[in-house]
């Protein structure tokens, strides 16, 4: 039999209601994310000096797990990406054997596009779980409220320094995956179209621009501060038993993987529609 | 400076767990310093949580919990350090940073909040902890020093940063009569030379507890009794 007008109606209206129910759970957690990322900020603010220097010291071990030990993978991958680009479009596209061509097609898919995307995926990978499991066994251990009762505020102590030294290597990472993704590509580039490093770095001046260079940055510093500020949340959402803490990296890396998605498209659609004025 | 609290205020505070358990129906209670409190209950009431409260780690449904005037729920009190760390509370089990050495966890407080350069905190924790006799455990990760380096770690980091008010959570549960009976004298000591105040969570009344005690206090039915005064070694 088929189904009345009545019963359509109410169908669609189920599937709106449930369609406004997710969207509405999301930006409610983007609101909390942000509020817990601004507060973990401003707690900066009524540190001591020494209890600066204190945290200093965390953000270097931080930048250090981060960034460092990511130097080597993000350094192979950029070159890998780079020579991939180049190769595939000057093998199949004969336009794009032109030097400035190849050197236009790097900059915008590896470097401004790619780059933030590939790097946010790494230190999610290595650094978002590690971060969201080392807080969630803290959390475990009552550490938190060890800090606590001896008048230390995990917010400062904890999450502080995980989201400003993950930010400092992110916007780092993705500067060497750039700049190796542009070596790989001139490497791969000088087999189709020999050209000189001068003329290479010349073509690459001339397409720089301020805009560029404020989207560039508000990608790697957004990826880095999604990725750890999530991180640190959902460690933090783990209460008594350690069987939480799995499904909560879980959850800090999804959100993660979607909140840097939705970030690097954004800027994007912004950059292009309204900053570019609609040009590559 | 840090204020100088007489008194620990519980004003017609009520807990009740997130499962919608009541632990705590309302109840005010004063606990007067200097002195000493022995808090027990049967297993599973929740006191641990009650402690909490008192540390102004959770706070109550309705009522309010004051240390001296401040209210321990306004969020500004516990920015202000000095003041956060004249009530410590010491939770039976964990809460040592699995990161840092039981030194360096001792002496984390002090060298945070900035009271003492690391060179002098070090050596005031390795005072202590010579004192305690686990000093060949200095270097040790928690996790790779024995329970008893861990259980008095913990009350350490806590007692180095001269509290007037110092909640423990069955501080000589698991300890080695030996090692409990250091402890003891350490806290003794702060005692009579600080006039700290002494809240104990103790379920079972062992020899330990009953030398501290001067009050005891038995939480039943989510409601606090007196059940008696006396003096020391009762």
């Amino acid at each position: 039999m088929a189904p009345s007008t009545a019963q359509m109606q109410f169908g669609v209206f189920r599937a709106v209601a449930t369609l406004g129910d997710a969207v509405l759970l999301r930006v409610e957690l983007l609101g909390r994310l942000v509020l817990f990322a601004i507060k973990a900020l401003t707690s900066g603010f009524d540190l001591l000096p020494s209890q600066r220097a204190y945290i200093a010291r965390v953000v270097r071990t931080q930048i250090y797990f981060t960034g460092c030990q990511a130097i080597g993978l993000v350094s192979w991958l950029g070159i890998a990406v780079g020579a991939v680009i180049i190769f595939y479009a000057c093998s199949d596209v004969s336009a794009l054997r032109s030097g400035e061509v190849s050197v236009r097609l790097l900059y915008l898919v590896a470097v401004k596009e790619v780059g933030p995307l590939v790097c946010a995926l790494i230190i999610i990978a290595r650094s978002g779980t590690a971060v969201a499991s080392e807080i969630g066994s803290m959390q475990v251990n009552q550490e938190m409220d060890g800090l606590r009762a001896v008048g230390i505020l995990p917010e400062s102590f904890i999450v502080l320094p995980r989201v400003l030294g993950g930010v400092l290597s992110q916007f780092c990472l993705v500067v060497l995956f750039s700049a190796m993704a542009m070596a790989g590509g001139y490497l791969v580039a000088l087999v189709y179209q020999p050209m000189t490093v001068s003329f290479f770095l010349a073509c690459l001046a001339d397409l720089l621009s301020v805009s560029d260079f404020v989207i560039f940055a508000l990608k790697a510093i957004g990826t880095g501060c999604i990725v750890f500020t999530s991180a640190c949340f959902f460690g933090l959402k783990v209460e008594k038993s350690s069987h939480e803490i799995p499904q909560c990296t879980t959850r800090a890396v999804v959100t993660a993987i979607g909140g840097v998605l939705f970030w690097c498209v954004f800027l994007s659609f912004v950059h292009l529609n309204f900053l570019s004025g609609g040009s590559l | 400076m840090t204020e100088t609290f007489s008194s620990l205020q519980m004003q017609a505070a009520e807990l009740v767990s997130e499962q919608g358990r009541q632990l705590l129906a309302p109840t005010s209670l004063v606990i007067d310093r200097p002195g000493c409190y022995r808090i027990s209950s049967a297993a599973g009431a929740g006191l641990s949580q009650v402690l909490k409260l008192m540390a102004g780690l959770v706070h109550p449904t309705t009522g309010s919990v004051r240390w001296g005037e401040k209210r321990v729920d306004d969020e500004s009190f516990h920015r202000n350090a000095r003041d956060r760390l004249a009530f410590s509370y010491v939770q039976r089990t964990g809460g040592l940073l699995a990161n840092h050495s039981i030194l360096t966890n001792t002496i984390l407080p002090l060298v945070y909040h900035g009271w003492f350069s690391e060179k002098q905190a070090l050596e005031m924790g390795q005072g202590y902890l010579q004192e305690l006799g686990f000093i060949d455990e200095k270097d040790k990760l928690p996790a790779w020093s024995s329970a008893k380096a861990c259980k008095l770690g913990l009350v350490l980091r806590s007692l180095i940063a001269c509290p007037q008010y110092l909640i423990l959570d069955e501080p000589f549960h698991g300890l080695h009569p030996e090692a409990a009976e250091s402890l003891l004298k350490v806290i003794e000591r702060h005692q009579s030379e600080k006039g700290l105040c002494v809240v104990i969570l103790g379920t079972d009344d062992s020899r330990w507890d009953a030398k501290l005690r001067t009050k005891k206090i038995r939480l039943q039915n989510a409601r606090f009794e007196m059940l008696f005064e006396n003096g020391k070694g009762e």
